[in-house]
């Protein structure tokens, strides 16, 4: 995820993973992420000093993009599903074809 | 009834691009396009055998590199190739994808839940609802995923909702599903649908969805859940208030109901009425709970969806 390299995505990213795992790019709600557990999220999220409302993981539902929305900025990837794990690359695509989605990430 | 699960919300500055039906893979890119051998089973690919309307969402609006994401009408919430089951879910009003969460982690990794994915909540947030029942269901019935055996599931008006698509489904030549559950709902001839609720003023309205008791209090105490979760409710009473049940054949597969024990608002009788909709067999199953039997009792559920899924199919896939 090169998370390491974004400390305020590492921070976002822990605030979610220690609840369900999730790569940066999956999606909350893919993820299993219910209404409930964004709440608990979101307090977790404020406990660590981020400026944010419920709203903005609905506006921004991955921990990439919601990091970029709060000012950690790094190029997005496109959500994965769940199951593919935290531990691969991001965006190593297989045969996408014409390379249609660089733009988004770092393919 | 209705728990807030869903989140529907004002467009903002999200854009939707509504493609329509067939974008063509791999001019767009795949969700899935990563999982190994997921062209068997991935319908943006074909593999599914259907293909679907895959609308267009850009998540994360107002940054620079926006990004398109495809989104679904079924989102499958484990790896669909790993399962020797298939389950199709709908939720009650307002929920979105997650209201199958525990259930999926309870049925995972051998059943998968492909659940229902509707705009303007969770992975779908800014898009806009959908109000009309009928062209809605025709939606669902060319985009129901196919692998097999397959079990139609609905949870509390998702009930209705599976069963108008079962019958949609059949009648219409697309694959079936191999039985249907429905939980925590009355027969459809028994359902009286909330005629005006949609229509009601901001606070009367979240003071009636209040009073069904499915929302967190963590998530009441936010002070933009109404602007979040109000679109999708709203919709979904619409969705529904206009059914009136008209006199179908009954549905050639197995039904099982689920209610709670403690439910307050369902009567044995409307739920045994099940029965009378099928030509196949039918069980009844009564839980400790009350009517929110997701969400406190999922294991108890898995374990009657489990029984339910037929274990081998001879349709083919």
């Amino acid at each position: 995820m090169n998370a390491g390299r974004n400390p305020g995505l590492t921070g976002v990213h822990a605030c979610f993973a220690r609840r369900r795992a999730l790569d940066a790019d999956t999606s909350f709600f893919e993820a299993g992420f219910t209404s409930a557990l964004l709440a608990e999220v979101l307090e977790d999220l404020r406990d660590e000093g981020f400026t944010v409302s419920l709203v903005d993981l609905y506006r921004y539902p991955t921990v990439r993009s919601l990091s970029a929305s709060l000012g950690f900025g790094e190029r997005r990837s496109p959500a994965a599903p769940p199951w593919l794990g935290a531990s691969r690359n991001p965006v190593t695509v297989l045969s996408p074809g014409p390379s249609i989605g660089s733009a988004d990430g770092p393919v | 009834m209705s728990r807030i699960d869903g989140a529907g919300g004002p467009p903002q500055r999200l854009i939707q691009r509504a493609l329509g039906a067939g974008s063509d893979h791999p001019s767009m890119r795949c969700p899935f396009l990563e999982h190994a051998g997921h062209r068997r089973w991935c319908q943006h690919c074909g593999g599914g055998a259907g293909r679907v309307n895959w609308g267009h969402v850009s998540v994360g609006a107002g940054t620079e590199d926006e990004q398109v994401r495809p989104t679904d009408w079924f989102i499958p919430l484990s790896d669909p190739d790993r399962a020797v089951g298939h389950v199709c879910a709908l939720p009650q009003a307002g929920g979105g994808a997650t209201a199958f969460a525990a259930l999926a982690d309870e049925l995972g990794p051998d059943i998968t839940v492909w659940a229902l994915n509707l705009p303007g909540r969770q992975a779908r947030f800014g898009e806009p609802t959908r109000t009309d029942l009928d062209p809605l269901l025709d939606d669902l019935a060319g985009a129901f995923p196919h692998p097999a055996p397959m079990l139609l599931f609905g949870y509390c008006s998702g009930a209705l909702l599976a069963f108008l698509l079962a019958h949609r489904l059949h009648h219409h030549g697309h694959r079936a599903p191999d039985a249907l559950m429905v939980a925590s709902y009355p027969a459809p001839d028994r359902a009286e649908p909330a005629r005006s609720t949609h229509r009601l003023p901001g606070e009367q309205f979240w003071s009636e969805i209040l009073s069904y008791g499915g929302v967190p209090e963590r998530i009441a105490a936010q002070s933009d859940f109404r602007e979040i979760f109000e679109p999708a409710l709203r919709a979904d009473y619409e969705l529904l208030s206009g059914y009136h049940h008209r006199d179908v054949a009954p549905l050639p597969l197995p039904i099982t109901t689920i209610a709670g024990a403690a439910d307050p608002v369902l009567r044995t009788a409307d739920v045994d009425r099940w029965r009378a909709h099928t030509t196949g067999p039918f069980r009844s199953e009564t839980i400790d709970g009350d009517h929110w039997l997701l969400e406190n009792s999922p294991r108890r559920v898995a374990d009657l969806v489990r029984a339910s899924l037929p274990r081998t199919t001879t349709a083919p896939r």
